[in-house]
């Protein structure tokens, strides 16, 4: 067990590094410059020059790149224009847009992020998983071709359909929900939920159709294995053979799944964040993508790219508990 | 035409913006209800009773409640000395006052009054060279520190900081007589203990000496250029996130991108302030929601919403629901703005007149304006109604649709085939197929040239691109062409990269009368520009004047008092407040 997490975690330090080099690569690819995105209405040349220096974007690549390292590891001070700046370890840099240490951008927008992806989370995997099962056992009834009738028709929708009418419906029209919004949990709880009640059902409705789908098809791919039938012969009940048994087999796959979908959410979840005017990682991804906002590209694309490597790993682990076939080594 | 004035002490700026040529538009938008009526009645106040506080109360308007504006994205900039658009610049005017500021009712009445200053300007040598401004007694930043000439000039100061250049750049260069203006004085931070070239103060007055004569201070100095600020609490840099406040309100809380919440400031005193009511107690800013959320919230009233508004046009997918019900259209605020909108005429490519006419004739002003939503207004000069001096004329009259046959007939018979760059975002996009419709009715085709957005100026700025026609759009920074004409179409500013006259348009007549306007009094000067407006377009057309882009913003049902401005075209804090 340790040395496969040694191993993976080794592998997922390369991945990193591998994908900070490419992104930062990529960046001075794009044949434009940050600095006219801040140059305002008198641009010129001149001022151009100016503010790339002023960003330290008049260095070489390579000294960029370090720098940027070095900054992660002990920390750095960042010139910005006369206004000295100390960026403690790990110093992601400094935003170009809003001057502050990017770590300071991502504390504040990924609470936001996680609050939604863990109530869709929390929708998606009980109505997903649930209504897959029950269709599974109750295979060709109505109650099947209903539940997964409704699963396409849901995983069809987009989040800007689904969110803008159930915004245009619950919100906007009668008033039933307030407006999205963002409250801390620690602040109030109760305000905390209110305000994401419709991001969780949109997204947790547009998922859960997937997660139905997979597990009925997994369930009924279970219930068809030698073991069940073993079970079954042994005389134990349909109750704990469809629990014991072929539940904890048919979940495997689908926690592979979520696992990379929630690695991938909490990279940011751009669509339901704008469409729910959510102040979440994924549009401040989105936003320094246009703004050619370097450090905070850097930023989130490493973030997403450490939580999707993360929830690998941990879903690795997670097999070797759920499913007694594994063993890690 | 040049006033007379009784009661003024000598030197005192004694002129009209417009004494003659006021113009009056009713405008035709989908809104109706509230559309504000533009008429040039803005003037530089001459009577020093103006610039003296408390401002005139609103009729039926309550202190207290907090409005909270909904807006997409954070504030270009907060630091005074680095705002220049027109967000930033309304917000600016409730933490950030100037020498000078507008005055204004609503009904079009626009008044140029001191705002730190006890009058709009004193003219010392009567030659606009020498300009004085005296405090008023009583001003005080949020820390109760008294403001002084010395923060007035340190916040001058400050926007000469070469990092610093996004501000406006009038005073800088009017001190210095150069284009270049930092290229001996730096600003604080880069020269230290060095003096601004041609500003000084004394006690509570400042003195600009300018090398040549500026006889638009009064205007230049109501930017936030000269917002003072304490050098003391100069936090550089970070400066821009939390500004020392030294208008009605200060910064309470900031979290980028998220909100920033201003309550009220304790040591402003009504008593010095002409313009600003500050009825509220404080103001909210919510960033994140774009104007489609922001409309749609603000048209469905709920009750955390009825105090909010929105500083962006309501967009065309909202729009029904604001001319349909009564009771939403009366929210609603519309009319012209400062800005218009062009389709440039490259003339070092396009250098037969008769083709650039043709343009002209052939452009249907009415069906571009429809692919808009209707929001904006039918206009055929270069400068837009909220200009002084304004005058209204359509050099090519082809109707409100436009004449392709009289176009034909210019070409004579030729077909012509031009290049259109526009920036590839979707509404451009549509106007540009628009354009290219109509424009093939005069045998003319449009070759559609879509361009990134991010680099749109840097390519077409560029001397010798390949593109015949260019879309561009200009506002003025005051209500006067100085801030347009010369900017847009002196042929002398053109360099090799980073132009503004799209054109690139140079003829010499030209490029001498605005010289010979520059040096006239404002009053003599708006008629003039006026004149040159007419002549560019009828001896030249170097571009195509599309529309005078409109204004079209709402409130919640418990706000009141508040009127687009004419200064920054959106609603104006000074006068809003919050119905019981």
């Amino acid at each position: 067990m340790l040395r496969f997490l040694i191993k993976r975690l080794l592998l997922a330090a390369t991945t990193l590094v591998a994908i900070s080099i490419v992104t930062f690569l990529l960046f001075f690819a794009v044949p434009s410059s940050p600095a006219w995105t801040q140059c305002g209405r008198n641009c010129s040349p001149e001022r151009i020059a100016q503010v790339e220096q002023s960003l330290g974007l008049d260095q070489p690549i390579t000294k960029q790149y370090t720098d940027f390292v070095k900054g992660v590891f002990v920390g750095r001070t960042i010139d910005d224009a006369g206004t000295i700046r100390e960026c403690t370890a790990p110093c992601l840099g400094y935003s170009f847009r809003s001057k502050e240490p990017v770590t300071d951008t991502i504390e504040r927008s990924l609470p936001v992020t996680i609050s939604i992806v863990a109530g869709a989370m929390v929708v998606f995997l009980t109505v997903g998983i649930g209504l897959g099962m029950l269709a599974a056992l109750k295979k060709g009834t109505v109650f099947d071709r209903v539940a997964i009738g409704a699963s396409v028709g849901f995983a069809s929708t987009q989040t800007y359909t689904l969110g803008g009418v159930l915004l245009l419906l619950l919100v906007y029209s009668t008033g039933i929900l307030p407006n999205p919004h963002y409250t801390p949990l620690t602040e109030n709880p109760l305000d905390w939920a209110g305000g994401m009640l419709l991001p969780w059902i949109t997204l947790g409705l547009i998922n859960s159709a997937l997660y139905a789908r997979l597990s009925r098809a997994q369930m009924i791919e279970t219930l068809q294995e030698d073991f069940v039938r073993t079970a079954r012969a042994k005389g134990l009940s349909p109750r704990v053979v469809n629990r014991r048994h072929a539940l904890r087999a048919a979940i495997t796959p689908i926690i592979t799944i979520a696992g990379v979908d929630l690695g991938a959410y909490l990279g940011g979840v751009v669509i339901t964040e704008s469409v729910f005017s959510l102040n979440g990682i994924g549009r401040e991804a989105a936003q320094a993508v246009s703004d050619l906002n370097l450090p905070l590209v850097m930023a989130t694309v490493l973030l997403a790219a450490f939580f999707i490597v993360a929830m690998n790993i941990i879903v690795d682990m997670l097999y070797a508990v759920i499913d007694p076939r594994v063993r890690l080594g | 035409m040049r006033r007379k004035f009784g009661a003024l002490p000598v030197g005192v700026l004694a002129v009209a913006l417009v004494a003659s040529g006021c113009s009056e538009t009713t405008n035709e938008t989908p809104g109706g209800g509230n559309t504000q009526n533009v008429v040039q009645t803005g003037t530089i106040a001459t009577d020093p009773a103006e610039s003296q506080g408390p401002a005139k109360a609103v009729e039926g308007a309550t202190k207290g409640g907090v409005v909270k504006l909904l807006h997409a994205a954070e504030f270009e900039h907060l630091d005074p000395q680095k705002i220049y658009v027109s967000d930033s610049l309304s917000m600016a005017t409730q933490f950030a006052r100037t020498l000078t500021g507008y005055k204004e009712d609503g009904k079009g009445n626009l008044k140029l009054v001191g705002d730190l200053a006890t009058n709009a300007g004193e003219d010392v040598n009567g030659d606009c060279k020498v300009w004085k401004y005296t405090l008023k007694d009583g001003l005080k930043f949020e820390d109760g520190t008294p403001i002084t000439g010395a923060d007035v000039v340190y916040g001058i100061s400050r926007s000469f900081d070469p990092d610093w250049g996004m501000g406006p750049l009038y005073i800088q260069q009017w001190l210095t007589d150069a284009v270049e203006y930092n290229t001996t004085y730096k600003g604080p931070f880069k020269s230290p203990g060095a003096e601004v070239p041609g500003l000084k103060a004394d006690g509570n007055v400042i003195t600009f000496t300018f090398p040549k004569p500026q006889c638009e201070t009064p205007f230049a100095v109501a930017m936030p250029t000269t917002a003072p600020v304490p050098k003391a609490k100069d936090t550089k840099g970070d400066y821009d996130r939390k500004p020392v406040s030294s208008g009605p309100y200060m910064i309470k809380e900031h979290a980028y991108d998220q909100y920033i919440d201003f309550v009220r400031n304790p040591n402003w005193d009504p008593a010095t302030d002409p313009i600003r009511n500050a009825y509220m107690d404080g103001i909210r800013v919510e960033f994140g929601i774009d104007a489609e959320t922001g409309a749609n919230r603000i048209v469905a009233d709920a009750a955390e919403d009825q105090t909010a508004f929105i500083w962006a046009n309501v967009p065309a997918a909202v729009l029904s629901k604001t001319t349909s019900d009564p009771k939403v259209k009366e929210r609603v605020k519309s009319g012209a703005s400062q800005y218009v909108e062009y389709m440039w005429i490259n003339t070092d490519r396009v250098k037969d007149l008769k083709v650039r006419q043709a343009l002209n004739y052939a452009v249907d002003r009415d069906a571009i304006i429809k692919v808009r939503g209707g929001i904006d207004q039918f206009g055929s000069t270069i400068t837009s109604p909220t200009i002084g001096g304004y005058q209204n004329y359509n050099a090519y009259d082809g109707g409100q649709s436009g004449n392709p046959e009289k176009a034909k007939e210019l070409l004579g018979g030729k077909s012509i085939k031009l290049t259109y760059a526009f920036p590839n975002v979707p509404v451009r996009q549509q106007m540009a197929a628009k354009s290219k419709e109509v424009y093939a009715k005069a045998g003319i085709e449009l070759v559609l040239t879509p361009l990134d957005p991010a680099t749109y100026y840097d390519s077409v700025g560029t001397k010798g691109n390949q593109y015949d026609l260019i879309r561009g759009g200009w506002g003025a920074d005051w209500p006067s062409s100085s801030t347009v004409i010369p900017a847009l179409l002196d042929g002398r500013t053109i360099r090799d990269k980073g132009n503004q006259n799209l054109a690139y348009f140079n003829e010499d007549e030209v490029n001498k009368e605005i010289d010979r306007i520059k040096g006239l009094k404002v009053a003599e000067a708006a008629p003039a520009w006026a004149a040159l407006d007419k002549l560019i377009m009828e001896k030249y057309a170097p571009l195509v004047p599309q529309y005078y882009i409109g204004t079209y913003e709402i409130t919640g049902s418990k706000i009141g008092g508040t009127f687009l401005s004419d200064s920054f075209s959106h609603l104006t804090l000074n006068t809003m407040f919050v119905k019981p």
